[in-house]
């Protein structure tokens, strides 16, 4: 019994299926999403009537923020995760994502981050200004809790999870499609996740140089966001260049999911699905152009808000095209009302609302008004409730019975749906009418005449809330004894109906071939139409793949590293932020020194036995993928990484550039950093560049004593760097430069040292390699990780490149 | 053209390059134009590992575009808050 428990345990924690890893994401944001409600509920039991003193302002702060920031960090993108990760190796025919090891550490980088956001009551205070973190309240002057210090952690390592998810799936979709599987030929939730992957990659890093910004401003001392050069603009710059795509990264899954939904239910093909897709792309594309319109009244310029208003404008048109997309799919169609059908209909009709309402807020006028009231609040409910959470709800009763094998019980579902919409009417209808309520405040008077409307709004909180419990029921009761529901209950036409529910560990004995005609080929056997669009017959896949493959090709996939590793930073970041604070005012922390050592000797530890594991990844090259055909799956993933290390430096470099030429008496070049240090550290990085490369060519040309000496000048030339570096660091520590030049300083200290990490992480990678090489690696035609390292490192030179200049030179 | 060759003579070109930057202040004492000229060396610096030591020369299209989109992004936030600061007050 014990070694079955064992087992069983071992199984869910050293997963590295991308079944598994599922379900894992799904459970457990269904468990945020009811921590996240139960206080969503507290709050409105609060606002329910006026003076009410259920909540202090300090304790309401903290909920609305942890609210926020659960709902759409740790619940709507990670329920998206979830069935990405379970379904789109399936959608595309591949056997498992690209990095299987990599996908599972970022499930629990997700989870501990969660933890830490959590954990971070019990520290003082959580995070208590709202999600945005709008500085400069943000400042340890303000806001001196090591729980918003804890929170920062959070927020780090779940962008570090989102990071690598964004990286594996690009790949994974890029590379790894069934052979015949064209882009174009991808399904509606397919291409959602695709662009949602590409929105993250972006956006995300943009919010991780913020938090670290912010961290850094608030554990060290520096003045970024507490200067008048930088302070509010350049924290809602750098916020909103992340935060407005983050709302189509929630947005997005959920339409992709209605858009497989409801044609299946309608038994229709999605009318115009290019035009859908094409949409799609326009949006991600327009999303990073429109950030400004979060803020008109900072008064950014009338040029300014002229543009961002055209560009919110435009950004609603591509939407006006899936929804109409949508209807033509319904029009003359036989619906069967099922539940994810009703799901998918319930999240459209809150979409439109949703959509329609935030237009408005692209006028500059009424922005000004209706900005921060309760009008803003009920707008982005019904899109981040209304259309995605009600559309990942249909989502999950959809591939319930693919995921677990079993039916749920439909009429449940039903009364789930209706309790559920009516109860979202009512609990967010009224915040419309609220146009002259504050959001974000603890309490009101009774004069105000909000009392009723809020009393009606609480009301539909707990019909809304309660309904959920049906759903939580409903899923956990057909787990166990819902009949069996076959391999495809809805006669749906997209791939993963064909396997058996739940699919084998493997996935597909053989992977299936996409036919010119539409049909989908297991092996040699008859093609099975996949209801593509461009076939003339809608036929039902019989749900099994044809059982003429190699079942050794079942791979445990078990490895303990990826938690391990996740722990380590769990436990790294942690020490980083829980530490006392060093004095009072103003603010500055000691990291407490016992768990950060832990960490880094767990996370070298897990790094070793990474790295030594054998774990295998096969690349099938008759694969679907263009159009990086000729481009090795780590090779691409290397470039993609970089493409967020772009993003994240050029934030940095952004900030500079932003409190720079806010900045009338910048100290000129050679005043205050030395531009002979720099000109050494340029020389001795562009000569490691040079030896990295050499260190390539020798490995090629399997010259063993060349290699060797390469990556050992490499690794000296690193540490001479550093070297120089810590000197002018500390030379400028011991001159008072904070004192006298503290804007310059900041920028300077926060983004060499930010670039030193990286040539420090470099340096561990080339030891790493050196070991290996020195063992007789990397001359026999295995030289892939040497040019995988080479990529990287290039990068940091290059990045030194524009620093160079930047701080030393003008 | 021998490879290592050619590795060795980008080297060249980005230190005399560098050089260039370092006493580029006394060739050009117009502010702006020193900036801008300044910074299109370190892109030219930037291009050359970029194609030489990273290999984007002789790899497919598709990856210098994939690329190149991250510093469109990235232009993009550089640029509007430019012109949130300095343009149209």
């Amino acid at each position: 019994m014990a070694e079955q428990s064992w087992a069983s345990a071992r199984r869910w924690l050293y997963t590295t299926n991308h079944k598994d890893v599922g379900i894992l994401y799904l459970i457990t944001s269904i468990f945020l999403f009811a921590a996240a409600g139960v206080l969503a509920l507290t709050m409105r039991t609060q606002l329910s009537a006026p003076g009410n003193t259920l909540l202090t302002s300090d304790i309401y702060n903290q909920f609305v923020t942890v609210h926020g920031m659960l709902m759409i960090f740790w619940v709507l993108s990670p329920l998206a995760f979830g069935f990405a990760n379970f379904i789109i190796p399936l959608q595309i025919g591949a056997r498992d994502l690209a990095f299987p090891r990599l996908n599972a550490m970022s499930y629990w980088f997700f989870l501990f981050s969660g933890v830490m956001m959590i954990l971070s009551f019990f520290f003082g205070a959580a995070p208590d200004l709202g999600w945005t973190l709008y500085s400069p309240q943000t400042a340890a002057l303000f806001t001196p809790t090591i729980g918003f210090n804890l929170g920062a952690g959070a927020l780090i390592l779940m962008t570090v999870s989102i990071t690598m998810s964004s990286v594996n799936f690009l790949v994974t979709m890029l590379k790894m499609r069934a052979p015949g599987l064209k882009l174009r030929y991808m399904s509606a939730f397919s291409w959602a996740i695709l662009i949602t992957i590409f929105m993250m990659l972006y956006a995300f890093p943009s919010f991780l140089a913020a938090v670290v910004l912010l961290y850094v401003d608030r554990a060290f001392g520096t003045v970024y966001f507490s200067s008048i050069q930088g302070g509010s603009l350049l924290w809602d710059n750098v916020f909103w260049f992340f935060g407005h795509p983050e709302v189509y990264i929630v947005l997005f899954p959920a339409l992709g999911i209605i858009a497989d939904v409801i044609p299946t239910f309608a038994r229709r093909p999605l009318h115009g699905a290019k035009y859908v897709i094409g949409s799609m792309v326009v949006v991600a594309m327009l999303s990073f152009a429109v950030w400004g319109h979060h803020m008109f009244v900072t008064g950014i310029g009338i040029v300014s808000t002229k543009l961002y208003t055209v560009t919110t404008i435009a950004i609603s048109l591509p939407f006006d095209v899936m929804i109409i997309s949508l209807i033509e799919t319904l029009g003359m169609s036989k619906l069967r009302l099922k539940a994810p059908a009703l799901f998918a209909l319930g999240a459209v009709a809150n979409f439109i609302v949703g959509g329609i309402t935030g237009v408005f807020l692209a006028s500059v006028a009424l922005d000004y008004s209706l900005r921060g009231t309760y009008f803003v609040v009920a707008h982005f409910h019904y899109l981040m409730v209304g259309a995605s959470i009600i559309g990942l709800i249909g989502g999950l009763y959809y591939w319930f019975p693919k995921i677990t094998g079993r039916m749920y019980n439909e009429k449940l579902a039903k009364i789930h749906f209706v309790i559920s919409m009516i109860g979202f009417q009512i609990l967010y209808f009224p915040m419309f009418l609220l146009l002259d309520m504050p959001r974000r405040v603890v309490t009101y008077t009774p004069d105000t005449g909000w009392g009723l409307l809020n009393l009606t709004a609480t009301l539909g909180g707990f019909i809304f809330g309660g309904a959920q419990l049906l759903l939580f029921y409903n899923l956990y009761r057909s787990s166990r004894v819902g009949p069996p529901s076959g391999p495809n209950p809805w006669e749906a036409w997209t791939l993963e109906w064909a396997l058996p529910s739940p699919p084998p560990p493997h996935d597909f004995d053989v992977i299936p071939t996409f036919l010119a005609d539409g049909s989908i080929r297991f092996g040699s056997g008859p093609g099975l139409p996949n209801g593509s669009g461009h076939s003339s017959e809608i036929g039902y896949p019989n749900g099994s793949s044809s059982h003429d493959g190699n079942s050794s090709l079942h791979l445990e996939g078990l490895s303990p590293w990826p938690i391990l590793m996740a722990f380590a930073g769990f436990i790294f970041f942690l020490g980083l932020t829980i530490g006392k604070p060093a004095n009072p005012q103003p603010v500055s922390y000691q990291p407490f020194w016992p768990l950060i050592a832990d960490g880094v000797i767990l996370g070298i530890i897990s790094l070793f036995g990474y790295s030594r594991e054998k774990f295998t990844v096969h690349e099938d090259s008759h694969v679907e993928s263009w159009p990086f055909k000729q481009v090795p799956n780590m090779k691409l993933g290397i470039w993609t990484f970089l493409g967020a290390e772009v993003i994240f430096f050029g934030v940095l470099i952004g900030s500079y550039f932003f409190v720079r030429t806010n900045d009338a008496a910048w100290p000129a070049a050679g005043t205050l950093f030395d531009i002979k240090n720099g000109f050494a550290m340029t020389l001795v990085l562009l000569t490691s560049s040079l030896t990295a490369i050499m260190a390539l060519a020798s490995a090629r040309a399997g010259n063993r004593s060349g290699l060797i000496a390469s990556l050992g000048g490499t690794l000296v030339l690193g540490a001479a760097f550093l070297y120089i570096k810590a000197g002018e660091w500390f030379s400028l520590g011991a001159s008072n430069v904070f004192q006298n030049y503290s804007l310059p300083a900041t920028s300077y200290f926060i983004t060499t040292g930010t670039h030193g990490v990286h040539v420090f992480a470099g340096m561990c990678m080339t030891v790493y390699l050196l070991a290996n090489a020195i063992k007789g690696k990397y001359t026999n035609g295995d030289h892939a990780t040497l040019e995988h390292f080479g990529l990287y490192w290039h990068f940091v030179d290059i990045v030194w490149v524009f620093l160079f200049p930047l701080f030393y030179l003008i | 053209m021998n490879t290592n060759y050619l590795y060795l003579l980008i080297f060249a070109a980005l230190i005399g390059e560098t050089d260039i930057e370092v006493n580029l202040s006394s060739i050009i004492p117009a502010y702006n134009e020193y900036v801008t000229v300044l910074l299109g060396i370190a892109g030219t610096k930037a291009i050359l590992i970029a194609m030489f030591y990273q290999h984007l020369r002789y790899e497919p299209k598709s990856l210098s575009a994939w690329v190149i989109i991250g510093l469109v992004i990235a232009s993009l936030l550089m640029g509007l808050s430019f012109v949130q600061l300095h343009v149209g007050h």
